[in-house]
């Protein structure tokens, strides 16, 4: 299986060289692309100068366009998958592997690198929005996510043709739930992550609130009408 | 409604008829949208000189008041707009997205 591992940055000039270099050292078969999402700091040069895959945006989409330009690239490449994947080193590429084989073995559309399949989900302030989404996932959909804000996703073809084609789909829970409402099989594979290393995420502490009221309003409600 | 409703009406409607008029001539405004603008000073010139229009529209409709009529009415026209211009909004971001994206895949 031909996999492209999408790494959307934005200002992450502290960790983007690590990261890439940590994921080609781990020899895990797949392809990579950086995404820089137009950041103002020095992302785009070491990318450059490093001879790094990458492609830039003239401005800043946020995480759903970066996310979708990775997708476009790999269907205009012939990938049969898409693996999302952090920038800011929380993500051991180690488990890419591991992720690839659930799909060649189960025939999910959807795999999930998720923190809490074996381990239990700490009863931790962090962890309530995690619940909460969780719950929400069951009610529509029925089924059970154990880590449905995990960023460590493996998406097929036919996902990634979902991905490409429609607006304001980002490559988050609220995403999954309408997939699963459209029986897209979902897989979920225990994974360890670290903490964030550098530069400024996409999910601040000040926007955590908004994303929260934003991905239960659009699992609840906006995913019927679309 | 009062007199210095009236003119108060009438004073905005004319300041927002200049305003219109200045900002197409400076090429600031489509065309297209300054229609509505010139619409609603129009239409609230209208009011302004013939207050029976919202006494008799305030009456059919059971209003306490004829200025509520005319309040009622502005506050309803601007929801429209902006949920017209949210609209207007989404599609130029999805125009953006497809730019940038174009530009960035562009071998």
């Amino acid at each position: 299986m031909k996999v492209l591992a999408i790494i959307p940055a934005y200002n992450e000039e502290e960790s983007i060289s690590p990261t890439v270099e940590e994921l080609l050292a781990a020899r895990t078969g797949c392809d990579y692309l950086v995404v820089n999402d137009g950041s103002s700091d020095a992302t785009e040069r070491i990318c450059r100068e490093r001879g790094y895959r990458f492609v830039s945006h003239p401005t800043n989409l946020g995480l759903t366009g970066g996310f979708q330009t990775g997708v476009k690239y790999a269907l205009a490449h012939g990938y049969d998958a898409v693996a999302q994947f952090d920038a800011d080193g929380q993500h051991v590429p180690g488990f890419l592997p591991r992720l690839i084989e659930e799909m060649e073995a189960t025939g999910a559309d959807i795999v999930i690198g998720s923190r809490f399949v074996t381990e239990k989900k700490p009863h931790s302030a962090r962890m309530i929005g995690s619940r909460l989404i969780s719950a929400i996932i069951r009610l529509t959909t029925g089924q059970r996510i154990n880590d449905p804000t995990s960023g460590l996703r493996l998406y097929d073809r036919p996902m990634m043709e979902e991905f490409a084609r429609r607006f304001d789909f980002g490559p988050e829970p609220d995403s999954l739930a309408y997939l699963m409402r459209r029986g897209a099989r979902v897989s979920e594979v225990q994974v360890s992550m670290r903490e964030r290393q550098a530069g400024e995420s996409y999910l601040s502490a000040a926007k955590s609130i908004s994303y929260m009221a934003r991905i239960c309003t659009s699992v609840l409600l906006a995913q019927w009408f679309r | 409604m009062s007199v210095a409703l009236r003119a108060s009406l009438l004073v905005c409607s004319v300041l927002v008829l200049f305003f219109v008029m200045r900002r197409i001539r400076k090429a600031g405004l489509e065309i297209s949208d300054s229609i509505f603008w010139l619409a609603l000073s129009l239409v609230l010139i209208v009011i302004a000189v013939f207050p029976q229009i919202a006494y008799w529209a305030s009456d059919l409709l059971g209003f306490d008041a004829p200025v509520n009529f005319v309040f009622f009415c502005g506050i309803i026209v601007l929801l429209v707009r902006t949920f017209s211009q949210d609209q207007k909004i989404c599609q130029l971001k999805k125009k953006l997205i497809a730019l940038v994206q174009d530009e960035a895949l562009r071998d």
